[in-house]
């Protein structure tokens, strides 16, 4: 096992190598780095000189390849706009993020896989088309959308209704102002809007995953050999079948999960949270290129160990699949 | 359809009598709807299983062998339309609750599948898969358990059963996977034992091993067993009697002797026929076969329902009524309306 993953983690080098490189030429081609200095009075002198300190005279794979060689090392280089290190910040913003990610990580999976068992378990009942319908819904709702309704629905709306001093959630940041930790209500008040915009998603897709392959594997013989020996019908789901169905489920939650690490842009954005999202969008608007280089390498990272944690998963569950 | 079938004929009688039934199924019958009507899957079925008897069930694929197997443990969707009555020692387990099925499951009535490997859950180690068996209907501790599984493994002859304990399905092969199906099912010492095409996976080495093993345990817990297959030559090597169905229905019902000597059914003869014989040749070097297809059984032809592909067959007797199973001989069961009639004619020619 331990061999696979090394494995696993030199093979992904190459990948990261190639997804950085595209991005580094493509915001080569997209930003120019010496927009502010074109202005200048002094253009014609300092032009040459800032071109050589940024090594912009090499040719693209030399730059490339010595901002490669620092970021393995750590050094994403420091940001246009902030004048801080790339990577400090990243980390920084990804802390905030990983909030969100994980509370709406393990909300929809439990929620998910319940729909998704009753669903299979009680098929074309009253409740799996109600489940299909809701699930319908909530794929097609844009998050932004249906991020606003929220807004309206649960803060301006009840604020206004009942007279209320604060409102029941709050939609802007995750804490009050003087406020931190995550052992509190306010926290979860904060947490409640952003956390449910990506839940509904995440669950309307994940539900029907569920549902089918829950489906799939009550009809295999195995779950008729354990009722046949005996075994009561609600142990026959949660324990024989639930296991089975889990497994292809696994690789689907894993990459959505990674996804939304890097990229829950617009749920950040309306409910003013400060993660990787909100900051690749205003390093996109100042045309920070270590900043964006720097996020696209961290989010290549994670979709890759996402995967990679996907694949142990599967050995975990199914020990027909484990790895040497 | 309504031709129930007189209960009295099912008196213990004959060689192997005196034993009493501890599964008597009446007039199964199980349906399942399809596009083009009710598919009549098991139509009209019933037999006695005799304690510590071994019955086996043939027929060829459709013919309702296992969806009757499964109507008696309740394994079947609920979109099954089921009605008869089978009782076991006594007590209707037809139609009862869920619940009060799991009761008898493994424990009173157990079920060796065909296909070994798609019946062991891949993801839990046999020896859990067999302790389970015995921990839904006993409380026992984990040693126990374990020693219970070791003991089960030993029993149908699984080399290195320690090691073997802790293994998955998948690192078992053929014959082994089903000798531990075959472990899980006698785990409680049930009464009757239903094994469904038990070795038509296996090969013929394995095959012999497997019926070994299954006639040891009968004699060693004297149980029943109920041996579903389309090989007649595994019905001729275990079985004390034999029930033939065709297209859902029985058609004969006798000892393994009287079947294959003094078959009365041309169904359950043609079958004989076709087997492959090392000391007699046909003229032709080919092996005889029942002509045509076995029949749509949603469409089922009027009258016998092997009537079409019949050499015996008569126009206005044989596709009249549905023919009931009825003893002809002794303890000898056939549904042909003209069993008399052949026999007569058999022994002039």
């Amino acid at each position: 096992m331990l061999t696979y993953i090394v494995r696993r983690i030199l093979s992904s080098v190459p990948v990261l190598a190639v997804v950085s490189f595209v991005t580094f030429w493509g915001l080569r081609i997209a930003y120019d780095p010496l927009l502010k200095f074109r202005s200048a009075r002094n253009a014609a002198t300092i032009l040459p000189i800032q071109r050589k300190r940024l090594g912009l005279d090499q040719p693209i794979v030399v730059q490339w390849t010595k901002w490669f060689g620092k970021a393995v090392r750590g050094d994403l280089g420091v940001s246009d706009r902030t004048n801080n290190a790339v990577w400090g910040e990243l980390m920084h913003h990804m802390g905030t993020t990983m909030h969100l990610v994980i509370w709406g990580t393990v909300v929809s999976a439990i929620i998910a896989i319940s729909i998704g068992i009753y669903s299979a378990v009680k098929q074309y009942s009253v409740g799996d088309y109600a489940f299909t319908g809701l699930s319908y819904i909530g794929i097609a709702m844009p998050p932004f959308w249906f991020a606003l309704m929220a807004i309206v629905a649960l803060v301006t709306w009840p604020k206004v209704h009942w007279n209320l001093d604060q409102p029941i959630f709050y939609s802007i940041g995750l804490h009050g102002t003087g406020r931190s930790g995550v052992f509190n209500l306010d926290y979860y008040r904060h947490l409640a809007l952003p956390v449910l915009t990506l839940a509904v998603q995440s669950i309307a897709s994940w539900s029907r995953y569920m549902r089918a392959s829950m489906l799939d594997v009550l009809g295999a013989d195995y779950i008729r050999a354990a009722r046949a020996k005996g075994v009561p019908k609600r142990r026959v789901v949660l324990s024989h079948a639930l296991r089975n169905a889990l497994v292809p489920l696994v690789t689907v939650m894993a990459l959505d999960t990674a996804f939304l690490v890097g990229g829950l842009i617009i749920t950040e954005k309306i409910y003013s949270i400060p993660g990787t999202g909100s900051y690749f969008l205003d390093s996109l608007s100042a045309g920070d290129a270590p900043a964006l280089l720097g996020y696209t390498l961290l989010t290549a990272v994670i979709v890759i160990a996402a995967n990679l944690v996907a694949d142990v998963l599967y050995g975990v569950l199914d020990p027909r699949i484990r790895l040497a | 359809m309504n031709n129930a079938v007189d209960t009295s004929l099912f008196a213990p009688s004959g060689p192997g009598g005196g034993n009493e039934a501890i599964l008597e199924v009446r007039d199964l019958c199980v349906g399942f709807p399809s596009d083009d009507g009710i598919l009549h899957a098991v139509d009209n079925v019933s037999f006695d299983l005799r304690a510590n008897e071994t019955m086996g069930i043939v027929g060829e694929s459709g013919s309702g062998k296992s969806v009757t197997s499964m109507a008696i443990l309740g394994l079947l969707p609920k979109y099954a339309k089921i009605t008869g009555s089978v009782k076991f020692r006594g007590e209707e387990i037809l139609g009862v609750r869920d619940k009060d099925l799991t009761a008898i499951r493994g424990a009173k009535i157990a079920m060796v599948f065909q296909d070994a490997l798609t019946s062991l859950n891949p993801v839990f180690r046999v020896g859990d898969q067999i302790a389970e068996a015995v921990s839904v209907h006993r409380k026992c501790d984990r040693k126990e358990l374990r020693e219970r599984s070791l003991e089960l493994l030993e029993l149908v002859g699984i080399p290195n059963p320690v090691a073997r304990l802790e293994q998955f399905p998948h690192e078992y092969s053929g014959g082994m996977r089903q000798r531990a199906m075959i472990a899980m099912a006698i785990a409680n010492e049930p009464d009757i034992l239903i094994a469904d095409e038990p070795t038509t996976a296996l090969d013929v080495t394995i095959q012999a091993q497997v019926l070994d093993v299954l006639e040891r345990i009968r004699d060693r817990t004297s149980s029943s067993i109920m041996l579903i297959t389309h090989d007649l030559g595994v019905v001729a090597g275990v079985a004390d009697r034999v029930l033939v169905m065709y297209a859902g229905r029985q058609v004969e019902m006798a000892t393994v002797d009287d079947l294959f000597y003094r078959g009365l059914h041309p169904y359950a003869q043609g079958l004989l026929a076709s087997l492959p014989r090392l000391d007699r040749r046909g003229d032709s070097g080919q092996l005889s076969r029942i002509h045509g297809q076995p029949p749509s059984l949603v469409f089922l032809p009027p009258g016998c329902a092997f009537n079409p592909r019949c050499p015996h067959a008569q126009p206005g007797v044989c596709d009249q009524n549905v023919p009931l199973l009825r003893e002809v001989e002794r303890d000898h069961f056939s549904s042909c309306i003209r069993a008399e009639e052949l026999v007569a004619k058999g022994s002039e020619s």
